[in-house]
């Protein structure tokens, strides 16, 4: 007896949650500031001249290994002081500004757990140190979001390098900060934990905290929010909603897979467009690069009509995060 | 070719495998299941790292236990960490790695520097692994595992760490030795999309059972729904679909076609003439591996009581309990 | 395959299968022993790991070098009283610790803090064969440096002797009993480095911690020795762990040391430890489970 398997929805965001793009705007104002930002080392430069404003929602830093997202999003936190140029979050200088600590939240890569403490007395002992006033609430609700309460009374000596993530990510967000940073937050979770997590950072994005996400594994950041920042070479690539940063990509044609029962037929109609660059023939599909994607979307029933031919698939094929960001990091 | 049969190993008060059968056929195979069920268990004991507590291993016919060394000289392994000794330069490294699994030096150096160019190592194979990037790691590590032309590798998370062009060219070779190189890959990974992409067959485990394994596009069903996504005048073009006689679910720009029979694309394609409608998106709706791995991890019955097509039979019903972990 | 057409191939790179032999359990554990002298000598690794092992091998020879050399170009210099194969020992002892004690940690704990154990331990050797093949390399670079410049004196005393033939006849008792001190001294120096190497991850403690069990070790022993006396006391003169190969040496030389212990019973003890220390060795490997 087989019953049924219902594919996840993924679902729309909400009105309100659309507001919170992750971009300052009109009555947004932005809660992250960078201006000018430059690090070097010496000889070296890590980061050049970065200027970028984000605001609540959720946005996804990337770029290239040794590009300099570790270097910024220290810089961010005030853990690393910029050779030049000014950070501000919320409003405020973050250097050397203690109270402002309070109200931001940090997940690092790197581990640095004492290995003695339980899970609990870890996440206790940042609560204490924001001086919240019910330290054993917040860190058993923050325990409670990552799904660690379970294991909490473990050392964190004996936690797989997953649990450990979790436990990080429930101390940034005891104290409930209002912007969160978080530098590969997944890594070492399984796949449903990898979906609880992002859905706790979609809806804090939602609720109007800032939270910033560095992470490599695309097509995840993707499900959280569409404003990113990109960072090539220690410089701002780009910043901005993908989708749009993809429409700007004009010297790029649009590559789109067109799945029919006769493809030759359906081609032959499509390279009459203008628009069409080029039209490849395969055994059950065509793939097109067009200059003019919308005249093409428009025409690609009439063709398939006029041929006579059925139409099983329509895909744009470099429209995801995926293609944006080569297209960015080979520039 | 791996299998196993009622394999189960207790671990102090944890039980990591529970009676776990499986049987892994030729090509690229996605090992998945939450932390703690039983994936790093399974592969030892399939190394013969680990002796069972009940039930057999075995691997490309070797038994797992009491022919581990035969079994072991045509088994590559890259596990999940860094693993390398830091002071070793890389061919010498993958070169002593070739010796240890058999073969004679003079092969062994030349196959130790060719596999390490096959996986993109050039000129850096002369210099200590210590220095080297991520992405730099994570190709010797594969090197190691390939040179001695295993019949079956074991890879442990071969993406962890890796950008995402370096993931994508990860992703790329392990193609390539699957399907190009007659490899058999088993492949342990958390990213659902890599393993969607690459493998041939899965196996799911959870709480130490086997809760499905089948050929992956088998397990990946169609489902009675097309989408499709317009431009703008999506509201047009649902209305020309249902005066033809269909059931349309409208989200934004976005229209559930219900699909009885393949003459449903024509409908659609007709009714977008009609409307002038752009058809951006047009697509069936497909099972992804995630959502056969999230239903195959609720409540699911042991060693994924499969039905005639390998599709597994699970209970559909409340999420499950969080992943629990040894 | 390549394809050839009238005189031009395009000749197929790709990957290539192998089908040859592949040889057993013998060959890997002879791989590991060669790569285990190796590393302690520092080859294919920066220069750095070179020097310390280098000087401590070039200072094994010096004594037997040192004392050729004076024998041949300037005899007057030399008095009557030439030291003896059994002082030699005992002034080299400090090398022969000290070589031990630094390659152990350099061929065990970093492969295990590096975790590169999971990937040897996925091929097909044994734990057993690792650790005998680590063991092994490091027996045979003491061996250098305990038999072979002992053995090159030897044979320079024979040289230069009026019959070689004679004094070779005459000193037989000497050679054997050279191979049996440097044999001894070589795999008892060797234990009980790799014994302490295995207990820690860190190069740096397991060396300290196996220099100073030796050092405390002596100190302890020369202390008791003084303060306490009951029948039998002079027994506690084996606690100094440094000093028992050569009460074993002395005993084969048939020189007397101080106190005088029965040289069997002290051999016993030797080979006791040196039991002990492998048993440890193999029950940490055997236990390792990453």
């Amino acid at each position: 007896m087989t019953t049924e398997i219902t594919p996840t929805s993924r679902t729309e965001p909400s009105e309100a949650s659309r507001a919170a793009t992750g971009r300052p705007g009109p009555g947004v104002p932005a809660t992250i500031e960078v201006e000018g930002v430059s690090k070097w080392y010496g000889d070296k430069v890590a980061v050049s001249d970065l200027t970028f404003a984000l605001g609540p929602g959720v946005t996804a830093l990337l770029g290239p290994n040794g590009a300099g997202k570790s270097t910024t999003l220290k810089m961010l936190t005030g853990q690393l002081r910029p050779s030049r140029g000014a950070v501000r979050v919320l409003g405020q200088p973050v250097m050397d500004n203690p109270p402002l600590y309070r109200r931001i939240g940090l997940v690092p890569e790197q581990e640095g757990l004492y290995p003695f403490l339980t899970g609990r007395e870890f996440v206790e002992l940042a609560a204490q140190l924001h001086r919240l006033p019910r330290p054993r609430q917040a860190a058993e609700e923050a325990l409670h979001t990552v799904e660690m309460l379970d294991a909490a009374d473990r050392r964190l000596g004996g936690y797989s390098k997953g649990m450990r993530q979790r436990v990080k990510i429930a101390q940034a967000l005891v104290h409930e900060p209002d912007v969160l940073m978080l530098d590969e937050p997944l890594t070492g979770a399984d796949p449903r934990q990898r979906l609880a997590l992002m859905e706790t950072f979609t809806r804090l994005g939602a609720a109007g905290k800032t939270v910033l996400i560095s992470s490599h594994i695309l097509y995840e950041v993707e499900r959280m929010g569409s404003n990113v920042l990109v960072i090539v070479n220690g410089k701002l690539a780009a910043e901005g909603d993908f989708h749009a940063i993809r429409a700007l990509m004009d010297d790029r044609p649009r590559r789109v897979r067109v799945t029919c029962s006769d493809p030759r037929a359906v081609a032959a109609r499509l390279v009459a467009l203008p628009g069409t660059l080029s039209v490849s023939v395969e055994s059950d599909a065509l793939v097109a690069e067009t200059a003019a994607p919308l005249e093409f979307h428009h025409a690609v029933s009439r063709a398939a009509q006029g041929a006579e031919a059925r139409l099983y698939g329509i895909e744009g094929l470099d429209e995801d995060l995926e293609s944006v960001f080569r297209y960015l990091v080979s520039r | 070719m791996v299998q196993t049969t009622d394999l189960s190993k207790r671990f102090e008060r944890v039980q990591a495998l529970d009676g776990a059968t499986l049987s892994v056929p030729p090509g690229c195979t996605g090992l998945l299941g939450p932390n703690g069920a039983g994936k790093s268990t399974l592969i030892k004991l399939l190394l013969g790292l680990l002796t069972p507590d009940r039930g057999e291993a075995r691997v490309e016919g070797f038994d797992s236990t009491r022919q581990a060394l035969a079994m072991r000289a045509i088994v590559g392994y890259m596990p999940e960490h860094e693993s390398l000794p830091s002071d070793w330069m890389a061919q010498d490294f993958v070169r002593y790695m070739a010796e240890l699994h058999g073969l004679p030096s003079r092969v062994a150096i030349q196959r130790a520097s060719d596999t390490l160019f096959h996986v993109g190592l050039g000129e850096e194979r002369y210099r200590a692994i210590g220095g080297f990037s991520t992405g730099m790691k994570q190709r010797v590590k594969l090197a190691q595992a390939l040179v001695h032309d295993p019949r079956v590798m074991f890879l442990d998370e071969p993406t962890n760490g890796l950008d995402p062009a370096g993931r994508d060219e990860m992703l790329v070779l392990i193609d390539r030795i699957a399907h190009e190189m007659g490899i058999n890959v088993i492949l342990s990974s958390h990213l659902l999309a890599d393993v969607e992409r690459v493998a041939d067959h899965v196996v799911i485990l959870s709480t130490g059972r086997v809760v499905a394994q089948g050929a992956l596009r088998a397990l990946m069903t169609a489902t009675p729904a097309v989408t499709v996504r317009t431009q703008d005048g999506a509201l047009p073009l649902a209305e020309a679909l249902r005066r033809r006689g269909y059931t349309v679910q409208i989200e934004g720009q976005e229209l559930h076609v219900e699909y009885e029979s393949d003459d449903v694309y024509d409908a659609i394609r007709d009714a977008a003439v009609e409307t002038d409608a752009a058809l951006v998106h047009l697509k069936r709706r497909v099972l992804t591996l995630e959502d056969i791995y999230l239903a195959g991890q609720d409540d699911s019955p042991p060693n994924g009581a499969r039905d005639g097509a390998g599709r597994a039979v699970a209970a559909a019903g409340a999420s499950g309990a969080g992943g629990q972990e040894p | 395959m390549s394809e050839q057409v009238a005189g031009a191939r395009i000749i197929d790179r790709g990957y290539q299968h192998y089908d040859g032999a592949r040889l057993g359990l013998t060959h890997a554990t002879r791989v590991m022993t060669w790569a285990a002298i190796k590393r302690a000598l520092g080859i294919r690794r920066p220069f750095r790991h070179k020097i310390l092992p280098w000087l401590l091998l070039l200072v094994s020879f010096g004594p037997a070098a040192f004392l050729l050399a004076f024998r041949v170009f300037v005899p007057a210099a030399l008095g009557n009283n030439l030291p003896s194969y059994d002082s030699i020992y005992n002034r080299l002892t400090a090398v022969y610790l000290l070589f031990a004690g630094l390659a152990a940690p350099d061929l065990l704990c970093a492969d295990r803090r590096e975790r590169v154990l999971s990937l040897y331990f996925a091929a097909p050797i044994t734990r057993l064969r690792y650790v005998a093949s680590q063991y092994a390399g490091l027996v045979c670079l003491l061996l250098l440096m305990t038999l072979v410049p002992m053995l090159v004196l030897f044979a320079g005393n024979a040289l230069l002797a009026n019959s070689a033939w004679d004094y070779l006849r005459q000193h037989t008792d000497d050679l054997w009993h050279i191979m049996l001190s440097g044999a001894l001294t070589a795999v008892y120096f060797s234990a009980l480095a790799v014994a302490v190497a295995s207990f820690t991850d860190r190069r740096a403690y397991a060396t300290g911690t196996y220099v100073g069990l030796l050092l405390v070790s002596g100190v302890v022993s020369a202390i008791l020795v003084r303060i306490v006396h009951f029948s039998g006391s002079e027994w506690l003169a084996l606690i100094n762990l440094v000093f028992l190969p050569v009460r074993v040496i002395r005993g084969l030389f048939d020189v007397p040391a101080e106190p005088a212990l029965n040289p069997w019973a002290c051999a016993g003890v030797m080979l006791g430890l040196i039991a002990v220390s492998l048993a440890l060795l193999v029950w940490r490997y055997a236990r390792i489970r990453d």
